[in-house]
């Protein structure tokens, strides 16, 4: 009897524990991540992806490792007199409760030295590293531009 | 006129004339519509030669990056595919059309690297680079910059110029197209500019 109850506080407790695991996990949400295929030989590709977090503090995307790349960097494009230039980010921050977008031509994930040839088709893991949330794994496919993620977050325009 | 008022006086001078120079020569290459690429030596994806010549006896949308460029470049390159493709299929569009991606990074961009990543887009397109300085030669008149960043490792970014340019067959430059690049909006201003009489300038 004694030993029955010892078990239920323990199941209950288990529960509650991975229960609080889950809701720790589900403070950052990521969606749309995308990489567009790139030439055959490319050195460079470009991942992007929507990060949402969901937490009552501010937190920052500190890196991202893959299997499939030697070294992965959070890259910003600036436009200036119609200039592009790359601008390395030790890391992005994500304000509480908001929305931050990776998307062509501004904030995107730099995937270099890739192990070998990624086709559009593909599914790639990538591990995001966080300054406070727990590290997230996420798959991502590759992509071939203009099937409709490049355009997908602006306004239909008239033709 | 003691030392200090000295000192401070050329200073101000100085960043005056810097200033001012600095701001003619932007002056200069703003107002580039009608320049005229001048002579240059340059090299295709294919080892060919690529001069003025190249640019006589077509329309030639001309663009500038370089291949370890994930973001602006493959947009650019993607966009004109489909600009391409428009233009094949429409009844107003010049047959003598070329697209030109000129790599602006040659010590990273051998010819046959940049002829595989140009054409991964289009068969049809033309990858052009060559030595800094033939590179100069055609984006200086052009008023587009480019400038490698860092000098240390294989890592260094390129800023560069992001508009693409159309050059009549005459090699005059007659628009550019800033970003963000559409392909609708670039087939409908080639095609407006094409329909436009010949300026006889």
């Amino acid at each position: 009897m004694k030993s029955r109850l010892l078990r239920s506080v323990t199941a209950a407790a288990l529960i509650l524990a991975s229960s609080l695991a889950l809701a720790e996990d589900a403070t950052i949400h990521v969606r749309d991540a995308w990489i567009r295929e790139a030439p055959p030989n490319a050195k460079v590709l470009a991942a992007y992806f929507t990060i949402e977090n969901h937490a009552p503090w501010a937190d920052a995307l500190t890196g991202v490792t893959s299997a499939g790349f030697g070294k992965i960097e959070i890259h910003r494009t600036e436009i200036k007199d119609g200039v592009a230039r790359m601008l390395p980010q030790p890391e992005l921050t994500l304000p509480s409760h908001e929305t931050v977008k990776l998307e062509p031509n501004g904030l995107h994930l730099m995937l270099m030295e890739p192990k070998s040839a990624v086709r559009a088709g593909d599914r790639m893991t990538l591990q995001l590293t966080f300054k406070s949330a727990k590290p997230l794994s996420i798959e991502v496919d590759v992509r071939k531009a203009h099937d409709g993620a490049e355009h997908a977050h602006e306004h239909p325009h008239h033709h | 006129m003691n030392l200090a008022t000295t000192l401070a006086f050329v200073a101000i001078a100085t960043v005056a004339i810097v200033y001012l120079a600095s701001d003619r020569r932007d002056a200069s290459s703003r107002s580039d519509a009608g320049a005229i690429a001048p002579a240059f030596q340059l090299v295709t994806g294919d080892h060919q030669p690529f001069t003025r010549a190249n640019l006589e006896g077509r329309w030639t949308f001309l663009f500038f990056g370089y291949t370890h460029c994930p973001d602006v470049c493959p947009v650019t390159l993607a966009e004109m595919t489909r600009v391409y493709q428009l233009l094949r299929q429409h009844p107003d569009a010049p047959q003598s059309l070329q697209v030109v991606f000129v790599s602006v990074d040659p010590a990273r961009d051998t010819p046959d690297l940049l002829r595989e990543f140009v054409q991964y887009f289009d068969p049809a397109f033309v990858a052009v680079t060559g030595p800094l300085e033939q590179l100069g030669a055609l984006t200086a008149p052009l008023g587009v910059r480019h400038r490698r960043l860092t000098e240390q490792g294989d890592d260094y970014p390129v800023e560069h110029g992001t508009d693409v340019l159309l050059l009549d067959p005459h090699g005059r430059l007659r628009k550019k197209f800033p970003l963000p690049h559409r392909a609708e909006e670039i087939v409908a201003g080639f095609i407006e500019i094409v329909r436009q009489p010949e300026k006889t300038t």
